[in-house]
């Protein structure tokens, strides 16, 4: 095939593509790229390996950004153990507090919780100031009640 | 910024070669890279903007091919220049960029070529920018491998054995490639009626290789 004959140039028939292409790229041959070293010198310095001094003291740093980490993390771990041990006590309301006698009468007719030996009960001691008060008011000649507030005073 | 230095005392040397240069940038002397950067800077920058049609890629991939230079000269150990190796790196940069799709992009600076010259009339300036499209078109319309040694000849000016190194092939490849890519041109050229290209008398090129090379546009 004659298409990749090595044909000699005529001069007469390059001189205008060679005219031509020069035309074409003048414009180009004139643009110039308005960048400086310096964008270059960033650019490695970016992709520059660290020196090795630096290199220590970032893996100490390191080493001690994953200590404090680790340490934080064991903190919050077993605070929220803890804090699911300490759970108040929730009654098994599936079970009869009733039959099984873990509820106890209130006085009131109904049923309540027993009251833990080691708490205080204020309700007792509400219970006995009300009564050392009713006793005073009783010595004194006065009743339960407020003279003004009772139906035959009005 | 000229390539000649200039010493503390005010008298200017002659310019330093690519070896010298290298050799004081790997040494540590920023001045001697700067210079080598402002030497090669505008020629890559043309080189990687007639294959992307990107100037902010043009200078990304000045950019990059200087930064693999700084990062090389070590072991780089240019004989007498260092352009082939620095046009090699940014051919490659160039044609590995993967181009934005959709995109095109044209620069204010050709609007000021169409312009009319003293003496030339409007028409006659448009009819020059219409040329010159067409021409820059049939050449993105040829091969990379045919593309990149017409525009590191025509453009860059470079000469066939350093565009040889730059290709990596054997010079007698360059004037082949060289050779075809000028018959296709004027091929191409032809076709339009505009132009001043006469048919037929294609570099010895005979009627049915001129309906092929035609076709291969």
């Amino acid at each position: 095939m004659g298409l990749f004959r090595a044909t000699p140039l005529a001069l007469d028939d390059r001189l205008p593509v060679d005219a031509a292409l020069d035309e074409a790229f003048a414009p180009l041959r004139a643009r110039t790229a308005n960048i400086s070293p310096a964008r270059v010198r960033a650019a490695v310095r970016w992709s520059r390996p660290e020196p090795a001094q630096i290199g220590r003291t970032a893996l100490l740093a390191r080493i001690s950004e994953i200590t404090t980490a680790a340490v934080i993390s064991a903190f919050v771990f077993s605070a929220s153990l803890a804090s699911l041990a300490a759970s108040p006590y929730v009654p098994d309301v599936s079970r009869d507090p009733v039959v099984t006698g873990t509820w106890v009468p209130n006085g009131r007719n109904a049923f309540q919780r027993p009251m833990d030996t080691r708490a205080t009960d204020y309700r007792t001691i509400a219970g006995d100031i009300a009564a050392n008060a009713m006793t005073i008011r009783r010595a004194s000649g006065q009743t339960g009640f407020d003279q003004e507030q009772t139906p035959s005073n009005r | 910024m000229t390539a000649r230095s200039r010493k503390a005392d005010g008298v200017e040397t002659e310019p330093r070669g690519d070896r010298e240069l290298v050799h004081a940038a790997r040494a540590g002397e920023v001045l001697a890279f700067d210079n080598l950067f402002y030497r090669y800077r505008d020629g890559i920058y043309r080189l990687a903007i007639s294959i992307t049609k990107d100037p902010s890629a043009a200078e990304e991939i000045v950019v990059d091919t200087f930064a693999r230079a700084h990062r090389a000269l070590e072991r780089l150990e240019p004989d007498d220049s260092l352009r082939p190796w620095l046009y090699r790196v940014a051919v490659n940069l160039s044609y590995n960029r993967q181009p934005r799709k959709g995109v095109t992009f044209s620069s204010l600076d050709d609007g000021v070529f169409d312009l009319p010259a003293e003496g030339e009339s409007p028409t006659e300036a448009a009819e020059r920018g219409e040329r010159r499209r067409v021409v820059l078109d049939c050449v993105d319309s040829l091969g990379p491998k045919h593309k990149v040694v017409v525009v590191l000849y025509y453009l860059n000016g470079l000469n066939l054995a350093e565009i040889a190194e730059i290709a990596d092939v054997p010079v007698g490849t360059v004037k082949s490639r060289l050779h075809y890519a000028l018959r296709k041109l004027r091929v191409q050229l032809s076709s339009h009626p505009g132009l001043d290209f006469e048919p037929g008398t294609v570099f010895g090129a005979t009627h049915s290789e001129m309906h092929t090379l035609a076709g291969q546009g």
